[in-house]
């Protein structure tokens, strides 16, 4: 059905995080979705509550195995992205269109990754950027995608995660943001510690802390993307 | 939730947090200087526009013609159209199928073999 490829400039705003999520509500809402980790740090499993150590399958080489979590199929897409067949026929005119039928492929790519992110960026429906209210992460707003201004990325949405109302950078980043992008600010998700210790609890959000502001937040996303894509499932299906 | 937390809000009376948010309208915001920075970026802003070009912009379009200055627009493309029919040229190429990612990985797999 769909590429959503998660990829900012700035590394440490949270994508692995935010591509997680995106799978598991996005499952939730009836969706088959696969999460394809094409990071070298492999951190979007800890997001499933998988420990460090647990193995995912490779996406080239997987035979019939799987790990599902939360309804997601997780394959490790880390090596086979650098395997020159697989970007020479990525790229190739008229060439391979790999993310059809009815599945939600979710991308998770590393910012320093810019050979991937360039790869799969045709083939996605949507681009993904999460990014901090912080100055180092604003800063890379023109590195989002060299050679077109940013205001003008037709595909690109925007999430500014770790938002906090308190503080008075991050409040004006956000208004910032949404008179700079309009309607391609598609979520916020609200700073939550909840967060970090359901991630280190090895527990899912909604069963960690079900009240988080943050889990609140990233089911308005879920949504948001549905909408956006025009992939929205009617009311009867979701659960 | 932790403990020391939920003692606390015992102590309050309270089962839940409520969330206060904290707004600034857009004439409230203070321009910091990477906002401005920001602003002044072609990489971010594109080009300005010239007076030519923004009278263009300005004017309704008339028998036809199209305005010098494309629009920007944030439409999804409609659901029936799919996910590569925005990129592919008809003319370039014959439309390729839609496959999933294992039968793409297959073909890589046996493409690789055969080499």
């Amino acid at each position: 059905m769909a590429l959503l490829l998660c990829h900012s400039p700035k590394g440490g705003v949270g994508t692995s995080f935010i591509a997680a999520q995106l799978s598991i509500l996005l499952a939730e809402r009836g969706h088959e979705v696969t999460a394809l980790d094409f990071t070298y740090q492999d951190a979007l499993k800890l997001y499933f509550g998988l420990l460090p150590a647990h193995k995912l399958p490779d996406m080239a080489s997987h035979a019939g195995e799987a790990t599902v979590v939360s309804g997601v199929e997780l394959l490790s897409a880390h090596e086979p992205a650098r395997d020159p067949a697989f970007a020479r026929r990525l790229s190739e005119e008229g060439g391979a269109k790999p993310f059809g039928g009815e599945r939600i492929y979710i991308a998770d790519v590393a910012a320093g990754d810019r050979d991937t992110k360039a790869l799969l960026f045709p083939h996605a429906l949507l681009h993904i950027c999460p990014l901090h209210p912080r100055p180092g992460s604003l800063a890379a707003l023109p590195m989002v995608q060299p050679g077109t201004p940013t205001i003008e990325l037709e595909k690109t949405v925007f999430v500014l995660n770790h938002l906090d109302d308190t503080h008075r950078f991050s409040r004006h980043s956000h208004v910032f943001l949404r008179e700079l992008v309009g309607d391609r600010l598609i979520g916020t998700v609200r700073r939550d510690e909840a967060v970090n210790e359901a991630a280190a609890m090895f527990e899912p959000i909604s069963r960690f802390a079900p009240n988080s502001v943050a889990l609140a937040d990233l089911v308005r996303l879920a949504a948001a993307v549905e909408q956006r894509c025009g992939i929205a499932k009617t009311a009867e299906a979701q659960p | 939730m932790r403990t020391d937390t939920t003692s606390l809000l015992q102590r309050l009376g309270q089962r839940d947090f409520r969330y206060r948010e904290f707004y600034d309208a857009f004439a409230d915001m203070e321009l910091w200087p990477i906002f401005e920075a920001l602003l002044a970026d072609e990489r971010v802003v594109g080009k300005p526009m010239s007076l030519l070009a923004k009278k263009a912009a300005e004017m309704p379009v008339e028998d036809g013609r199209r305005s010098a200055v494309r629009p920007i627009t944030s439409t999804p493309p409609p659901r029936d159209q799919g996910l590569f029919t925005r990129y592919a040229d008809p003319a370039a190429a014959p439309e390729r199928p839609a496959e999933d990612l294992r039968g793409f990985l297959r073909n890589l797999s046996s493409k690789n073999q055969g080499m």
